[in-house]
């Protein structure tokens, strides 16, 4: 579904990823892992299309800047920023004019927002959020067109615990309908037992990629150990 | 277009809803547009369009359209600009709607931002008719040029940035053009003079020779503001066109050469947004953030201990940011003087203003300035931050230190303001150690109020009520000064002009014992306020 071959992005002379090549499958909840400032960031902007970069981003055959394959990326941003003047269900309304969705949409809008706990805030304008309450709303907005591919850029940081845990039953159900869930965290533990596939960044490039199912960790060594055993001596 | 279209008619039928659901705010702009309303009614002096000021006004029109224009191409060559906000980004750009429409979107809103900082402009319409005898025609006609600007400003810089920005050769190439168009037009200036003889009346007359009609943007718009005042509509609409032309072709190049224009507006996109968040959670002054600043030299300037650490820490911040103790501030603040200059010496010549009046009016307009930079200064910021509630010393002191650069800045920006001003307006020497003294305790009164208001209200929150508290404690701790000084003024202009000067005196005796006692009795802020 997503496939990333030789992507390089320099700002200047700064070189914020390198040479990165890494796949994902349908149905598969892949993670990107790193320090801060390990280039994350810069590596989702540039998958969904908002940077300019060398190499290519293919998603589900289509070039990622392409108006095919925007219909089917959804993405949460890791600045919930919302329209100040816009309720919640004009969010939803306006996705669903943006993407040209059909009429069933609103009733997904409403199953969404029933389930991240946002059904009392429909009337609510954007500025009268909360931020955790913004990163709901980006989620919403962001599934809403039922994408095959969705980028989550850190989606647990300012989330109350009801809707973590919400939210990962909503990744796993994503997976298991054969979407492509990828999710960039430096929180090692938020994603412990969600992943199908890790991919360790540290300064712009990817220095270990692991597959939960070919090549499960050794005993009883986790996410957090293998982490650590990669990156120390590196950041 | 759709969606574009939903999103900007909702959000206007938002913002109407929840204006209604707010009286207080409806009163605010009804003040506002009947202050507007009553700038704009006809004025009674009846002075025709065709007066004496209008080469001024020709020649400053052009230096501040060319202060825009040079602001925006010069950040269009560096770091960009945008037309866009953070939802933006993550909703519209990651949306399969075409980077063309969304382009096109951005300029609509634009055009809206502009043309509300143009409705502002209607304030100076009183002006534009006591100095400059503009009445319907021409007073259309510079809010219009003012509009057209602020519009052309901003396209041409997300142009600038959008088309230069990956190539460092086009980059160059444009600062080549900018500044070397920059360099032309001093030297020119320069040559004019030497030809002229240095007089004031040759700098507004080089304004006024016919090619600077044709600098682009600036002079086209400059010309198209003239045209309309003389008369001359179809000369003013063809330089208008060309004003337009340019931007749009700028536009439709992006739209055609570069649907890849997401990265040229998402930093700038970031750092509005950054900058905005940080302003709404109160970090006064967080307009700074995001400038470029090089650390440079490591260390804290001088050996600051304690309280005294506060005064230290501003100089080594003033050090990366500033130019010495001054910074962009200053700048408006002793341009704002030398205009002030030329304008007082040219009515002072022609005998409709008195040395006197010039410095009243100058003193007046330079401490009004001088509030707004106060309260975006060191001190208020120094409140958003932990530290001066947590350093162990004594409250009196750390008050009195984190003060300290305000102070000195603003004596520093008011000998070189009013050395200027003396010079070009013909004053008395003695203005200037008087009117700089005097501005720089005025800073303090206005911490004062600050201190005053913030003492009185604690951790209250509420934007109405500490704002309500600042006027209040604004006349309070102003207004007995401004009485003395006002009744000094008059009683010596009356006696023979010699002893003006202890009206200042007074003034910064006043200022100082003031400040100086709220500064004590306030002292407490630091253990009432919260962050």
């Amino acid at each position: 579904m997503l496939v990333v071959s030789h992507l390089t992005k320099k700002y200047g002379s700064t070189l914020a990823n390198e040479d990165l090549s890494f796949s994902l499958g349908a149905g598969e909840i892949g993670v990107l892992l790193g320090p801060n400032g390990a280039g994350k960031s810069t590596a989702i902007k540039c998958i969904m299309g908002l940077l300019r970069f060398s190499g290519t981003v293919e998603i589900d055959g289509n070039s990622n800047k392409s108006e095919t394959a925007k219909r089917i990326m959804g993405y949460v941003p890791e600045m919930p920023a919302l329209y100040d003047l816009l309720t919640v269900e004009e969010h939803a309304e306006f996705i669903i004019r943006a993407y040209r969705l059909d009429k069933s949409a609103g009733d997904y809008a409403n199953e969404l927002m029933d389930r991240l706990e946002l059904s009392d805030k429909r009337k609510k304008l954007g500025k009268e959020l909360s931020k955790g309450m913004q990163q709901k709303v980006s989620i919403m907005c962001a599934l809403l067109p039922r994408p095959k591919m969705v980028l989550l850029d850190e989606p647990l940081v300012g989330l109350d615990p009801h809707a973590i845990k919400e939210l990962k039953s909503i990744l796993m159900e994503l997976r298991d309908q054969g979407t492509a869930v990828f999710v960039s965290t430096h929180m090692i533990d938020s994603v412990e037992g969600l992943w199908d596939k890790v991919f360790i960044m540290v300064n712009g490039h990817i220095v270990a990629t692991r597959d939960h199912d070919l090549e499960a960790l050794s005993g009883n060594e986790s996410l957090e150990d293998l982490f650590f055993s990669i990156t120390e001596g590196q950041g | 277009m759709r969606a574009l279209s939903y999103l900007l008619l909702t959000s206007m039928k938002n913002f109407l809803r929840q204006l209604l659901k707010k009286p207080a705010l409806i009163v605010v702009y009804v003040l506002v547009i009947a202050m507007m309303v009553f700038a704009m009614l006809p004025g009674g002096n009846g002075l025709t369009t065709n007066s004496d000021m209008l080469p001024i006004l020709r020649a400053l029109a052009f230096c501040v359209f060319g202060f825009i224009a040079y602001s925006s191409v010069s950040k269009g060559l560096k770091q960009g600009s945008t037309f866009f906000a953070m939802p933006d980004v993550n909703m519209l750009f990651t949306s399969p709607i075409r980077p063309q429409a969304v382009l096109l979107y951005g300029v609509i809103k634009q055009m809206g931002v502009s043309a509300m900082a143009t409705l502002f402009m209607c304030f100076q319409i009183p002006n534009m008719r006591n100095l400059l005898h503009l009445e319907g025609t021409g007073i259309f006609a510079v809010t219009s040029a003012w509009f057209s600007i602020l519009v052309c400003a901003q396209v041409v810089s997300l142009c600038t940035y959008s088309l230069t920005a990956p190539y460092p050769k086009r980059r160059r190439i444009g600062n080549y053009i900018m500044y070397g168009l920059i360099a032309a037009l001093v030297l020119g200036l320069g040559v004019y003079l030497l030809y002229r003889g240095g007089e004031m009346q040759a700098v507004i007359d080089y304004f006024g020779l016919p090619f600077m009609d044709y600098v682009p943007f600036v002079g086209w718009i400059n010309a198209y503001m003239m045209g309309l005042i003389g008369g001359e509509t179809g000369r003013a609409l063809m330089f208008l066109l060309l004003a337009v032309f340019f931007p749009a072709l700028g536009i439709t190049l992006v739209q055609r050469t570069k649907s890849d224009y997401y990265e040229d507006v998402l930093q700038a996109t970031e750092r509005t947004y950054v900058t905005k968040q940080a302003m709404k959670d109160g970090k006064i002054g967080a307009k700074n953030l995001n400038e470029n600043v090089r650390a440079g030299k490591s260390g804290i300037v001088g050996k600051g201990q304690g309280a005294s650490i506060f005064f230290y820490r501003h100089l080594t911040e003033q050090r990366r940011t500033g130019m010495f103790i001054l910074d962009k501030g200053s700048l408006v603040v002793i341009i704002g003087a030398a205009i002030g200059g030329i304008i007082f010496r040219n009515l002072t010549a022609k005998g409709e203003i008195t040395p006197f009046i010039s410095s009243l009016i100058a003193f007046a307009a330079l401490s009004y300035i001088l509030y707004f930079l106060t309260v975006t200064g060191k001190f208020t910021q120094e409140l958003t931050r932990p530290f001066i509630y947590l350093v162990p010393a004594p409250e009196v002191l750390k008050l009195l230190y984190s003060n300290l650069t305000t102070v000195l800045k603003a004596l520093v920006e008011g000998i070189i303001a009013f050395s200027i001003l003396t010079v070009l307006a013909g004053l008395p020497w003695w203005f200037v150690p008087m009117a700089a003294l005097t501005y720089a305790t005025l800073s303090q009164v206005y911490i004062s109020m600050s201190i005053l208001s913030q003492r009185i209200l604690g951790g209250s929150n509420s934007k109405v009520l500490s704002t309500i508290l600042y006027f209040v404690s604004g006349s309070i701790l102003l207004g007995p000064g401004a009485v003395i000084f006002g009744v000094l003024q008059a009683v010596f202009y009356f006696n023979g002009q010699q002893f003006l000067f202890v009206s200042y005196i007074a003034a910064i005796g006043y200022n100082i014992i003031i400040s100086g006692l709220v500064l004590f009795l306030g002292k407490g802020i630091l253990r009432e306020v919260e962050m």
